[in-house]
């Protein structure tokens, strides 16, 4: 198993199952996890945790939905640099969504249900191209 | 004429017959000479008297008359007013009795027709109430296919992964058995919903395509690499020499091929042979077919193929096994590709599922084109507009052009090369907006020294098919002459 030095992943995602499966699979495959279940927690464990390499956000969440954070983040100086992937199960307008993911400043998107060989696919592509390595 | 004229023509006809009648009875004193044994004074006052007597009576039935028309008017001129239709009443005097009837007839029949597309337009605002309520139904049933069946269906998907890759725990043999059929029924399910979806989104039309002109050869080679890999049955490629580009969606014309080779080699004995085939089937579409040495169908299940919810058993495939929407998913897809889709079979000989997309040629993308346009001109004022562009003597000069004219033209506007000497260009636009377009466009050209002149034709009033419209723009080339000429 490849362990690519304990990159630290937030996950924020609503849904208890998709959470627990993600964490586990994340683990498994060598990183280090950190969750919330709300768009204000996601912000509140970015600041408490700032060593955070990547973010992976669903769209619905309470309180502040994965848009919000996602430019909340993409407006702080400290956590602009952070790479965000945006969950989402909307199939409807996926050029739309994709269109509001560039806009808000994520770096790519997943719709749900996803494979786990394409989150890990997105989130290698992430770190190859906007990760600093730094553990 | 009004009834008010003929209230002064009633007072003048009085006057005359009047004066007639007591010019006669004078005359006719003078003539037969009867002043022996009538006085000429009790002659004069006995012809007045009568003559009064017969304009009076003449008055009294004209005035009635008149009253009668002038409530037939004064009824129609109300109906105009309020916009309601009137029983006009009935009338004494035979002549004016028929009209009055007959206008009466006229507003019954109006208004039983009236009645009938009332209750049509009734009918009509059921049926609309109920395709809303529809409509609402589906959109409920994407949003739960999309949320509540597949958010559940991602971690049912992710924990099978999880067990059978031992992220949390060895498992024994008997648990990975489990695990497998776990792993088989949750990808069935997860078919199903993908398919389910795709083919809501196909047929409301929610789903876009993105048609362009590409290589279906190559298309084709991959879709035959991929399944080449899994199946047990021999896939061979029988392909004319070069074919030419087609106008399609590649993503969704693959989608096409994976469900016609999935039911081609389900339906399939081992180690038979599928042949995979594209040849030119007319001047405007080339044909795609997939062919299997199965026990083929009879007419019976081939025409019930494509449509959803159909499971046809076969020998090798005797169960339910696919979702029954994969086939019907395709017709959609290549009936908006405006292609066709159909099956052949004989049973004991195969079956052959054939489907038709269009040659990318420059016809059908200018036809395509302004089918885009007039659908998008719905919305605004229903016009659309084509410019014609072509390098007077330099035909090198227009692909130049073509950058300068995209810079200053709208981004939803279409360029289409119908030859290497002239370009189109169609946007929705009135006949205004073509006119300043094209005067616009003439003056980039002028600036940027290009050799190039433009005419232009609006939809409809130039002509309401493409060709028309090409033929109209075509001759303005002519007419303009050198004043069309940029230099």
């Amino acid at each position: 198993m490849n362990r690519p030095c304990q990159k630290r992943i937030l996950i924020g995602e609503d849904d208890q199952s998709i959470l627990k499966m993600t964490t586990l699979r994340l683990e498994h495959e060598g990183y280090a996890v950190v969750t919330a279940t709300n768009g204000e927690e996601v912000l509140h464990q970015v600041k408490e945790a700032p060593s955070v390499d990547l973010i992976l956000i669903d769209i619905k969440m309470p309180r502040l939905n994965g848009y919000q954070v996602c430019q909340q983040l993409k407006s702080q100086p400290d956590t602009a640099g952070i790479p965000v992937i945006i969950f989402s199960a909307s199939e409807s307008q996926l050029q739309h969504l994709a269109n509001r993911c560039i806009e808000v400043g994520a770096s790519d998107w997943i719709k749900k249900p996803f494979r786990t060989k394409d989150l890990l696919e997105k989130i290698h592509r992430a770190f190859g191209e906007e990760g600093n390595g730094d553990v | 004429m009004s009834v008010k004229r003929l209230q002064r023509l009633e007072i003048l006809l009085a006057g005359l017959v009047t004066v007639a009648i007591f010019a006669g009875a004078v005359s006719t004193w003078w003539l037969w000479d009867v002043s022996r044994r009538v006085p000429y004074g009790v002659w004069v006052a006995a012809s007045l008297m009568i003559s009064l007597m017969v304009t009076s009576a003449g008055l009294v039935v004209l005035s009635r008359v008149l009253g009668q028309l002038r409530r037939l008017e004064s009824a129609i001129r109300q109906m105009h007013a309020t916009n309601r239709l009137l029983t006009i009443p009935d009338a004494n005097y035979p002549n004016v009795k028929d009209v009055v009837l007959a206008l009466n007839d006229l507003v019954a029949a109006i208004e039983s027709r009236q009645q009938r597309q009332h209750e049509r337009l009734v009918e009509l605002e059921q049926a609309k109430a109920v395709f809303d309520q529809l409509q609402e139904y589906q959109e409920g049933f994407l949003e739960t296919i999309n949320h509540q069946v597949r958010t559940p269906l991602t971690s049912i998907t992710e924990g099978i992964e999880l067990l059978r890759d031992g992220a949390v725990g060895t498992i024994s043999h008997e648990q990975g058995d489990i695990i497998h059929m776990l792993d088989q029924n949750a990808q069935r399910l997860e078919q199903l919903v993908e398919e389910a979806l795709d083919l809501s989104l196909m047929t409301s039309g929610r789903r876009p395509l993105y048609r362009k002109p590409d290589n279906v050869q190559e298309l084709l080679r991959q879709v035959v690499a991929a399944w080449a890999t899994t199946s047990q049955q021999r896939i061979v490629t029988e392909f004319s020499a070069e074919l030419p580009l087609v106008y399609m969606d590649s993503s969704a014309i693959r989608d096409v091929m994976d469900h016609v080779m999935r039911n081609a080699l389900r339906h399939a004995p081992e180690r038979s042979q599928i042949t995979v085939g594209a040849r030119g089937s007319n001047e405007t579409a080339i044909e795609i077919w997939v062919q299997d040495q199965g026990p083929g169908m009879s007419s019976e299940q081939l025409a019930k193929l494509f449509l959803p919810f159909v499971h046809v058993h076969t020998p090798y495939a005797p169960g339910s096994q696919g979702s029954g929407l994969g086939l019907a998913l395709c017709r959609q897809i290549i009936e908006r590709h405006h292609g066709t889709i159909h099956a052949t079979s004989q049973p004991g000989h195969g079956m052959v599922v054939a489907f038709t997309l269009p040659l990318a040629s420059p016809a059908f993308l200018f036809a395509e084109a302004c089918r885009d346009a007039r659908e998008d001109a719905e919305y605004g004022r229903g016009r659309y507009g084509v410019v014609l562009a072509t390098g007077a003597d330099d035909p090198g000069s227009l692909a130049e052009a073509e950058r300068a004219l995209r810079e200053h033209t709208h981004e939803g506007d279409r360029f289409v090369w119908l030859s290497p000497d002239l370009l189109a260009i169609v946007a929705v636009t009135d006949r205004l907006g073509l006119e300043a377009m094209t005067r616009r466009l003439r003056d980039v050209l002028g600036q940027a020294h290009l050799n190039v002149r433009l005419a232009s034709a609006i939809f409809p009033e130039d002509g309401e098919s493409p060709a028309r419209l090409l033929e109209i723009a075509r001759s303005r080339f002519h007419e303009n002459g050198q004043g069309a000429r940029n230099e």
